[in-house]
């Protein structure tokens, strides 16, 4: 009854998951448990537990999935316990595991971060997030948390401007080419179509290898400053390596062809291998060996490779990294012995390398096909005589040059952009032709961010989950920062070729190289993890040369669609075009990589995002997952639409993503126009509305911030999240009716979020019913522990109730969730204030102000306190500092006035004090202030007057016996009421 | 001090078994929770529990002779504004306390008389305001020590129930509670007169 068996089973599968569809959870709860009971297996269970789940019953999910140990498991596990505050455990469901791996990729990382910041260890938890955004950039969540945890400069280096960023300088870069490109176009039409220009094309590859040699052949470290100094130099060491390399090509394979120009370029199409794979394992070496005694000039330098290297890398990476740490250790002697590596690497890859490329043809997306037809159809007679392992370089050469002049027509009619005349009459020569190269050339590296995620993830595997050393590393010195600068180029150009697709026909020309090559690499790379990576590319590898490629032939299920596509026409011949471009890449990306404005960006599109296809952490666990395979291959569908649309998304993720950020730090008026450069669709959502209310708030312009925050309620009403703050900002501004009803709807909205029992509680407060307020901030609080901002609030009312202990450990409590959270920070200043605890006042308010340090109000508070320890010019710094911040700030004006007076400066006060009244009219402490400074400059009628003026405007009943008594006590100088003392 | 009693000027009505205080007063603070509170006696389930639960259907009975004494010690120095104590002649008739005395000291050795409160037939909260007037003012002026009345300290409060309606011996109270003044949080801040405008008050703290 086996298959009776499994029928069930799969009947109560469906069943269970058309009900999760439903969002029927009872039901599916039902049939999982009857699913379980036919089998209790780690699937049917990982089922269940998401049915628990559904049902809001975490804790029974959590004993179900104990012990588990598919990824999938873990990673609900994790959840679980996260949920249940279970937090070691949930480190321990993602960490330990018999591979060591994290599940579930970004997300996994991300919940390891949120662990990590709930159990206080903050540096630990910026890691995670970095590297959650590393595989993700869209983990909005992970973003987030990054930012409110302050980790800025972490931000910067994974945010999605970062990525665009490199993508644009580098599209600069190329459109900066694109004369020239245009007139190489020119001549390559003028020239006959079936490549009687490929000796000139070889020209230029030569060229370009010829021009630099240096860097490899003495890495010394350098400091990204100079990059753009020595590109020159590192072309040249290219050039050099491969000089070497040609000869022992030329002699071991191809000793039979004239030293012309096609074996020239088969060589490059081998050192390009040989320098890939290489630098491929150095990388990888140097993310497994963080003490970096060598990897400072090492590293730079294999970074550099990797680039150049382009897509072969990612074969050459696989086949180095399958093979284990122990492989990788032997790779890492091989770099440091320098460049012998070159030899060591040259016979297994030279087949390897056209067939790569070649592959890379065949994945083009459907609305570039008819550019490679065309290509064929010019060059078919190429294409079948020559033999593809005797003649690679030469068919493959003039089928490029052929799919030139064919692009350059199909591609017109396609994109409707024609070059500008002036680029037509350009004279053609060398150098121009170079960049023609170099342009198309960086399409090729556009490949690499597949690989390089997967680089990332061997970091993560070899250093035992340590992906982080490899940022580490990379931050360190500044020759490896450059490594770093070159190598999250190679995650831009994808972008890059998108845009240049619009752009002009060369361009269109490269891009179809470029598209190609970088589905080849998504093909190659992305799909398929570990040891599969090369499978795709060799599946075209002629017969003879597969020997060549140990590895690639690790059996993954999930690769087998890859081998589908590239099979139906295996004997292809390669196009080796691309190899010689791809030098003249390395020089556009060194160019774009030496410009001193951008940061070292580190990021590249992950595959899942493009796909979005099943996460990547998933699919390196070879067949582990039956998913995977249908999931790669639907990842196939449009991938390039959906490229385009991911890059809209991120752009459209720069300035939500600058303006949280800047908001983080408190850094008001960048925020503002980051979050102004939005779309308008976008600038007018609640959720961007919060945040400029926000950054309004954080700035004091509570009036701004009151209406943005309406702004965002009249767009969505049923908003709870940030209503907190609007709360509190109407609490400033003491507006009891607006936010007596905003607690009445928020608790009709949801009476069980924080917000709305926060809300109620500033309401109380403002009446002055200071014990419900801490009724309802408590409340708040029940409803989640870990609510910072309820427990900030708590604490002011302990501290308005003058409780100053529950004050004191409501802030702690505060600064505990969130070290970041200034205003417990200012809670626990003003108590020691209040007690006059002047210098632990001073340590908190100043350590406050590091974290928003454009806070006027927290200046103040410094200067009052050192005001008060009689360190008048200090303050009166510090009072300036202020002003300089708010101009408006008239509490920063009076305390100025005040410590004027102080310093026995009474004109000075008086000038100060006139131009507060502007400011802030009808207070009467400013007209006892100016007062007491008549008083002293002797003019004793202005001062009466003040003080009349003060005792017009004043209600208390207190205030008005004090001035009172002031006035009474005009007549009598200081010195007399000394003597009466 | 004057030994004249006092009469207390307001008073809330119960109503619903719960005790209708006034509207939360503005410059008041509870500080009941600071102290330890004790009773003189006490019959079993109605002990000093009953005084500080703020229901009015339940009470604290004594069980001795009279005095009957409410004690509440602090473990610092207070100052108190107000005292509010909760009868309900209705329901407790002859053991409602009628006249009764606050005293207040370091301890319960040096305790001094600050007022002494008789009261008719009352109904709810009564409001005893624990103030002294200045010493430089006519008594006569500081009737309500609104204006007038400075507040008193100490660290050890006591109500001590002296005599009942119809001369009833144990007593029933319902509840008792402590005020004193609340300072403004920004009074830290030194400044001449408290703060009118919105515009001030705003950067006045950080919320």
């Amino acid at each position: 009854m086996e298959i009776d068996q499994s029928l069930i089973e799969s009947q109560l599968i469906s069943s269970v998951r058309e009900s999760i569809d439903l969002r029927l959870h009872d039901n599916a709860k039902f049939l999982c448990e009857r699913l379980v009971a036919e089998k209790a297996s780690e699937v049917n269970l990982y089922l269940l537990a998401v049915c628990y789940i559904n049902c809001n019953q975490a804790y029974r999910s959590y004993h179900i999935l104990k012990g588990h140990r598919s990824p999938e498991n873990r990673y609900l596990l994790a959840q679980c316990c996260i949920q249940l505050g279970k937090l070691s455990e949930a480190r321990d469901a993602l960490c330990k595991s018999p591979d060591g791996l994290v599940p579930c990729g970004a997300a996994g990382y991300y919940l390891l971060g949120r662990i990590s910041r709930l159990t206080g260890r903050i540096t630990d938890a910026k890691e995670q997030f970095v590297k959650a955004l590393r595989l993700n950039p869209l983990l909005w969540s992970a973003y987030e948390e990054l930012c409110t945890i302050g980790g800025d400069d972490h931000v910067a280096d994974v945010s999605a401007s970062a990525i665009l960023a490199t993508a644009r300088a580098e599209a600069a870069a190329v459109a900066s080419m694109v004369p020239e490109a245009a007139a190489v176009a020119s001549t390559d039409d003028a020239q006959e179509a079936s490549g009687a220009d490929s000796d000139d094309m070889m020209e230029d590859a030569d060229v370009a290898y010829k021009t630099g040699r240096h860097s490899l052949a003495s890495p010394d470290p350098r400091s990204p400053d100079d990059a753009s100094v020595h590109q020159d130099q590192r072309l040249r060491g290219i050039a050099k390596n491969f000089s070497s390399l040609s000869s022992h090509q030329t002699t071991s394979e191809h000793s039979d062809h004239d030293p012309g120009s096609p074996p020239r370029n088969h060589i490059l199409m081998g050192f390009q291998q040989t320098t890939a794979s290489t630098t491929s394992s150095f990388l990888a070496i140097t993310s497994s060996h963080p003490t970096r005694d060598h990897g400072s000039s090492s590293y730079s330098l294999a970074a550099r490779n990797h680039q150049v290297g382009t897509q072969s890398s990612s074969h050459h990476h696989h086949t180095n990294t399958s093979n284990g740490p122990s492989s990788s250790s032997a790779q890492y002697a091989l770099g440091r012995a320098g460049p012998l590596f070159s030899d060591w690497q040259t016979p297994s890859t030279i087949e390897a390398s056209p067939s790569l490329i070649h592959s890379t043809r065949i994945t083009v997306p459907p609305h570039q096909i008819s550019t490679t037809a065309a290509a064929a159809a010019t060059a078919p007679c190429h294409t079948t005589t020559a033999a593809p392992n005797s003649q690679p370089w030469q068919t493959s050469q003039q089928q490029w040059s052929s799919s030139i002049t064919a692009g350059g027509t199909v591609a017109i009619d396609l994109y409707d952009t024609p070059a500008p005349p002036t680029c037509l009459t350009a004279p053609p020569g060398p150098p121009q032709k170079l960049d023609v190269a170099a342009s198309k050339d960086d399409a090729l590296l556009s490949s690499l961010p597949p690989q390089q995620r997967r680089i990332q993830q061997q970091h993560m595997r070899a250093g035992g989950g340590g992906g982080g050393d490899h940022n580490a590393s990379g931050r360190e010195g500044g020759s490896s920062d450059r490594g770093r600068v070159v190598q999250d180029a190679g995650g831009k150009p994808r972008k890059v070729s998108n845009r240049l697709f619009q752009e002009q026909q060369q361009q269109q020309l490269a891009s179809v190289v470029r598209r190609s090559t970088r589905l080849a690499a998504l093909a190659g790379g992305g799909t398929a993890e570990g040891g599969n990576g090369a499978s795709s590319n060799m599946s075209n590898v002629p017969p003879s040369s597969v020997t060549s490629t140990p590895y690639c032939f690790g059996a993954a299920p999930m690769s087998s669609h890859i081998h589908c596509q590239n099979l139906p026409d295996p004997d292809r011949p390669p196009d080796n075009a691309p190899a010689h471009l791809m030098q003249a890449y390395a020089d556009v990306k060194i160019r774009s990589a030496a410009e001193p404005s951008g940061r070292p960006p580190s990021y590249k599109i992950p595959r899942q995002l493009l796909g979005g296809a099943r996460i990547d952490n998933m699919t390196t666990e070879a067949g582990a997952s039956l998913q995977q395979s249908a999931a790669a291959g639907h990842h196939w569908v449009s991938t390039s639409t959906q490229e385009a649309a991911l890059m809209k998304v991120l752009e459209l993720m720069v300035p939500l993503q600058e303006g949280y950020r800047h908001l983080c730090m408190y850094r008001c008026t960048e925020a503002l126009t980051a979050f102004s450069r939005l779309p308008r669709k976008h600038y007018m959502t609640a959720w961007v509305q919060c945040q400029v209310a926000r950054t309004h708030f954080e700035a004091v312009e509570y009036r701004s911030a009151a209406a943005a925050f309406e702004a965002a309620r009249s767009l969505d009403r049923h908003r709870v999240e940030g209503m907190e703050q609007y709360s509190t900002v109407l609490w400033h501004l003491k507006r009891e009716y607006e936010l007596s009803h905003l607690a009445q709807e928020l608790h009709a909205i949801d009476r069980l979020s924080p917000q709305a029992w926060c809300v109620l509680g500033n309401f109380c407060s403002l009446q002055r019913d200071h014990a419900s307020a801490i009724e309802c901030f408590q409340r708040a609080l029940q409803l989640d522990p870990s609510f910072t901002y309820a427990m900030t609030l708590e604490g002011h009312e302990h501290f308005a109730a003058e409780d100053y202990e529950k004050s004191l450990s409501c802030y702690r409590g505060a600064l505990r969730l969130d070290p970041r959270h200034y205003n417990a920070m200012y809670g626990l200043g003003l108590i020691s204030f209040r007690q006059e605890k002047y210098d632990m006042a001073i340590v908190h308010f100043k350590s406050a102000v590091l974290i928003n340090p454009g806070s006027s109000v927290l200046h103040c508070y410094i200067a009052m306190t050192l005001h008060r320890q009689g360190m008048y010019d200090r303050a009166l710094t510090k009072l300036k500092e202020a002003v300089t911040l708010d101009p408006k700030n008239p509490l920063a004006r009076f305390e100025l006035a005040c410590v004027l007076m102080s310093l026995e400066m009474p004109r000075e006060a008086t000038e100060e004090l006139d131009q507060l009244i502007q400011l802030s009219p009808a207070e009467p402490s400013v007209h006892v202030q100016m007062g007491k400074a008549y008083k002293k400059l002797g003019d004793l009628e202005r001062a009466q007057q003040q003080l009349e003026v003060a005792l017009s405007l004043t209600t208390s009943s207190a205030d008005i016996s004090s001035i009172k008594t002031l006035i009474e006590k005009l007549a009598v100088t200081e010195e007399d009421s000394l003597e009466e003392l | 001090m004057s030994q004249q009693s006092y009469i207390p000027p307001s008073r809330t009505e119960i109503t619903d078994g719960i005790m209708q205080e006034d509207e939360v007063d503005r410059n008041l603070k509870e500080i009941g929770h600071l102290a330890i509170w004790s009773v003189s006696s006490a019959k079993p389930g109605c002990g000093v529990d009953c005084l500080r639960d703020h229901l009015a259907d339940t009470f604290w009975q004594s069980d001795g002779v009279q005095p009957h004494f409410i004690n509440m010690q602090f473990n610092k120095l207070v100052e108190f504004k107000e005292l509010r104590i909760c009868l309900d002649y209705k329901t407790d008739e002859s053991y409602t306390p009628r006249k009764f005395s606050i005293r207040l000291g370091t301890g319960v050795h040096d305790l001094r008389e600050i007022r002494v409160v008789e009261v008719e037939e009352p109904s709810g909260c009564i409001r005893i305001p624990l103030m002294e007037c200045a010493e430089d003012i006519n008594q006569d002026r500081c009737k309500d020590f609104s204006t007038n009345g400075i507040n008193i300290r100490g660290f050890f409060l006591q109500v001590a129930i002296l005599s009942n309606h119809q001369n009833g011996r144990d007593t029933h109270v319902r509840g008792v509670s402590v005020f004193g003044p609340r300072t403004d949080p920004l009074d830290s801040l030194n400044l001449p007169c408290s703060l009118l405008s919105t515009n001030m008050q705003m950067y006045a703290t950080v919320r």
